[in-house]
């Protein structure tokens, strides 16, 4: 459950207007990467800039996915025991999303 | 959870078809919801013909119409019979809206008339709104002063008093709260637009000294935070007002108020 609703509402606001520039980086990788060889892959994800910006979109992402669906699950399930169960289940979601992605990048 | 499909008891059936009246050129026909909690019968449609020329102008006179003249069982509320009570808001053609302020020739083919959404029904168009009058209680709607009283009355400029325009004019007639599938959902919890408006017109009431605590009370997932700003509620206002801005207006005062802390 949100115990800062304020603060919630803050943080899905700016990760919403954040993910605006960070999609066209995003953009950027998808026109870019297809018929790049893998070493050639690896070796953009190495440059600084490159790898700051994913670590970026994929916190950035995950972070906005994580409160959006918190509140999907606090709309429509109701029963505190499934609620808590939900959220919990939304929050592992998000850490494997985050840990998984964040791995991939920085041993790619 | 949310329940995605009815109860088996409250799937609507095929009501009475009254008969139509002959040699008349101006017959509309209207499809009304009718619910008896004593007869122990799922909910049904009954269908009346009403003589336009030998009726008034609105939904409400035919509904008048109807209970004088053809069925005195059918049961709805109304009052003042212009807008201005909210007494016999319900769903007419698919809008939350007064059928005291919504003409018969507006709509196009049959009239239908159904209570307020997501509401439960008392009788026929009548819906139980203890909770939704409830939620208006809870957010005190009068003034909280911690000065002295004036001898006479609490003054306000000109332009604190412009402030109340487009809030003040709420009747309470439920129709943007029952049109907002965030209340359907939560109306347990989610004050809903018409509370939240009637909310809004006290914090910002330059009369009032409790504004701090009036936004206190408000800072909940529930109350206010479950506005997604859908704007069914402005859509469906008979009096034109804009509920879903003043709930923003108020989540910017919180949004201010966190940030300057």
């Amino acid at each position: 459950m949100t115990h800062s609703p304020t603060r919630h509402f803050i943080l899905q606001r700016i990760t919403a207007v954040l993910n605006i520039p960070i999609l066209i980086f995003l953009l950027y990788l998808i026109f870019t990467i297809p018929g790049m060889s893998y070493d050639g892959v690896a070796s953009l994800f190495q440059k600084p800039l490159i790898l700051f910006l994913s670590l970026l979109l994929t916190f950035n992402f995950a972070f906005h996915m994580k409160l959006g669906m918190q509140m999907i699950i606090e709309d429509y399930i109701h029963e505190n025991k499934n609620l808590k169960l939900a959220l919990l289940l939304n929050n592992i979601f998000v850490s494997i999303v985050i840990i998984g992605c964040t791995y991939s990048l920085l041993t790619l | 959870m949310v329940e995605l499909a009815l109860p088996r008891n409250s799937k609507i059936t095929e009501g009475k078809k009254w008969p139509k009246p002959q040699n008349k050129n101006s017959i509309r026909e209207f499809k009304v919801y009718r619910w008896n909690p004593e007869d122990n019968q799922n909910p049904s449609i009954d269908t009346y013909y009403i003589d336009t020329e030998d009726c008034g102008p609105m939904v409400l006179d035919a509904l008048m119409k109807i209970k004088s003249d053809i069925d005195t069982s059918l049961t709805f509320r109304r009052s003042c019979r212009e807008g201005v009570c909210g007494s016999c808001a319900m769903n007419i053609d698919g809008v939350n809206r007064l059928a005291c302020t919504t003409a018969i020739e507006d709509v196009k083919g049959a009239v239908s008339i159904y209570p307020l959404p997501h509401q439960k029904v008392i009788k026929d168009l009548v819906p139980d709104l203890k909770n939704f009058f409830e939620q208006h209680k809870s957010v005190e709607p009068w003034l909280h002063t911690k000065k002295e009283d004036p001898k006479e009355e609490w003054l306000q400029s000109k332009e604190d008093r412009e402030q109340l325009d487009g809030l003040y004019e709420c009747i309470m007639c439920a129709c943007c709260s029952t049109s907002c599938p965030s209340y359907w959902w939560n109306s347990d919890k989610y004050l809903g637009p018409a509370a939240l408006l009637q909310a809004y017109r006290w914090i910002i009431d330059s009369r009032d000294d409790e504004r701090d605590e009036r936004l206190d009370k408000l800072e909940d997932p529930f109350k206010l935070y479950r506005c997604h700003t859908i704007m069914n509620c402005a859509k469906a206002c008979p009096k034109g007002l804009n509920p879903a801005k003043a709930i923003a207006s108020i989540k910017k005062m919180l949004v201010e108020r966190r940030v300057s802390k």
